[in-house]
């Protein structure tokens, strides 16, 4: 298998409170892994080391081949809030990984524009953040995620601050958009049912960690007996 | 969320102004106050309309400290502001001596400042400064405080060096903060004008009041009293379409 993204070893300690210990994480290139677990296991302190945000007490990080532990910047990072600036109109805020990196604010915006169809955002180009819904918000966040960086993105319970509906909604859209686009992702969730959904692999982090893998999943895996089935299991480990 | 102004909100405060002046009238008109103690709005009216092209002229000459008290104020302010918010150990020295400016009577510091600098421009400025500044300093360093951790987080992941993390996130936060302390700041400026120029000049509205009220023109004073009013808010709805144009956003 080829991974894109792969964690060995990570161990972490907070005053004397061991976090992990020799985690390992694989993302395989154009999937999407699920780090699921309950609050204040550790979830988003490994996204950090993932990110290059922190370093860990011992382990390393690998991006197609390279070693980014610590190094932030290869990988994009959407937390769990949008961020989307309110002074700017949708399309700037999209394109605003290009202009820091120094492409020139008219082409980055042309360069940005030609992903609006796609993301489903047509129309929405010079609206300012205000004026969208969340699941708008959340598509444009993912969007100026994707600009900055398209290997390898990692989301931090990105539907969480969404009503269910459209929760259910930007699961459904995000797995079609991620096939297309062939993104490797790892998303963070508390969410059993997200989870399945989303990943082809979960990594649950209860006593211990549990990998399942989940393949060929059918359409409308939620409606299966799998699906019940493997929730039942993953309960049981946290 | 566009904020509509309803009928009664314009209406309202209109009526108030509208029984002042009625009042204004009967007052004068019964003649309860002598006619040189309180002067009818006709008569102001007539005085202000007799005497335009001096009046016009002194406006000229106030308005033109204001703006260059003002623009000095702001580039002051902003620089400081920038300093303070970089280096935490000049803003806990220098704060305290903003404040302090901001507790000196501008009336008993206007002859000295006359004294020091002559008749000239230079002390009406300098006390529009010591005015104005604080109100817009403390307007950007409260913005450039504003910022979200996350914010800055997600800029640096983006490789955003300290200039960007500056233009695109502590300059845009803090407009409208900044604009909040303008606006106190811009209602005090023309005020203070007027105050330096009653208290030792040549030209400005202050020097004119001061005249009329020797020769006991009151009527021309009112006059005057009024026309400061109107720049005022004149200045403040020129503020205000300033910060339309520059905050689209804060409209949607």
């Amino acid at each position: 298998m080829n991974y894109i993204l792969t964690a060995e070893g990570i161990s972490k300690t907070f005053d004397d409170k061991t976090i992990f210990s020799g985690l390992d994480i694989h993302l395989p290139e154009g999937k999407t892994v699920a780090l699921l677990g309950p609050s204040g296991i550790g979830k988003t302190t490994l996204m950090n080391i993932l990110s290059g945000v922190m370093l860990p007490d011992r382990g390393k990080v690998t991006l197609c081949g390279e070693d980014i532990t610590g190094k932030p910047g290869h990988i994009s990072y959407m937390q769990q809030k949008d961020l989307l600036l309110p002074y700017y109109t949708v399309l700037h805020n999209v394109a605003l990984p290009l202009i820091i990196k120094g492409v020139k604010k008219k082409e980055a915006m042309e360069r940005a524009r030609q992903y609006f169809d796609f993301f489903g955002l047509q129309g929405y180009e010079n609206k300012y953040p205000s004026e969208l819904s969340g699941g708008m918000r959340q598509r444009a966040a993912l969007l100026r995620t994707y600009i900055q960086s398209d290997k390898v993105v990692l989301l931090d319970e990105p539907f969480g601050a969404l009503d269910a509906v459209t929760r259910a909604k930007m699961q459904k859209w995000y797995l079609e958009i991620s096939k297309e686009l062939g993104l490797s992702t790892v998303i963070i969730t508390h969410d059993t049912d997200e989870a399945l959904i989303l990943a082809d692999k979960v990594y649950v982090m209860g006593e211990g960690l549990r990998v399942i893998d989940i393949e060929n999943k059918p359409d409308d895996f939620e409606l299966t007996e799998e699906f019940i089935r493997l929730k039942k299991e993953i309960v049981s480990l946290l | 969320m566009k904020k509509q102004k309803s009928i009664t909100d314009i209406l309202l405060p209109l009526g108030v102004f509208a029984l002042i002046a009625v009042l204004w009238f009967v007052i004068t008109g019964t003649e309860v106050v002598p006619g040189f103690l309180l002067p009818s709005p006709t008569k102001v009216a007539i005085a202000f309309v007799k005497d335009i092209p001096t009046i016009m002229g002194h406006t000229g000459y106030t308005i033109a400290e204001s703006v260059i008290g003002m623009g000095i104020s702001i580039v002051i302010a902003f620089f400081a502001a920038v300093i303070m918010d970089k280096f935490a150990c000049i803003k806990k020295a220098f704060y305290p001596l903003l404040v302090v400016t901001q507790t000196i009577p501008a009336i008993a510091i206007a002859p000295i400042l006359v004294l020091w600098f002559g008749f000239g421009i230079a002390p009406k400025v300098i006390l529009i400064v010591i005015v104005c500044f604080f109100p817009v300093a403390v307007g950007f360093l409260d913005g450039f405080a504003s910022v979200d951790a996350d914010e800055i987080k997600l800029l640096c992941s983006m490789g955003a060096n300290n200039i960007q993390i500056f233009r695109h996130l502590k300059l845009p936060r803090s407009l409208p903060h900044f604009f909040a302390g303008f606006k106190v700041s811009s209602s005090y400026c023309i005020v203070s004008a007027v105050i330096s120029e009653w208290l030792g000049g040549t030209n400005g509205l202050g020097v004119y009041l001061n005249r009329v009220r020797s020769s006991y023109d009151y009527d021309k004073m009112f006059a005057v009293i009024i026309l400061v009013s109107v720049l005022s808010l004149m200045v403040m709805a020129v503020i205000s379409v300033l910060e339309k144009k520059l905050m689209p956003y804060r409209d949607k």
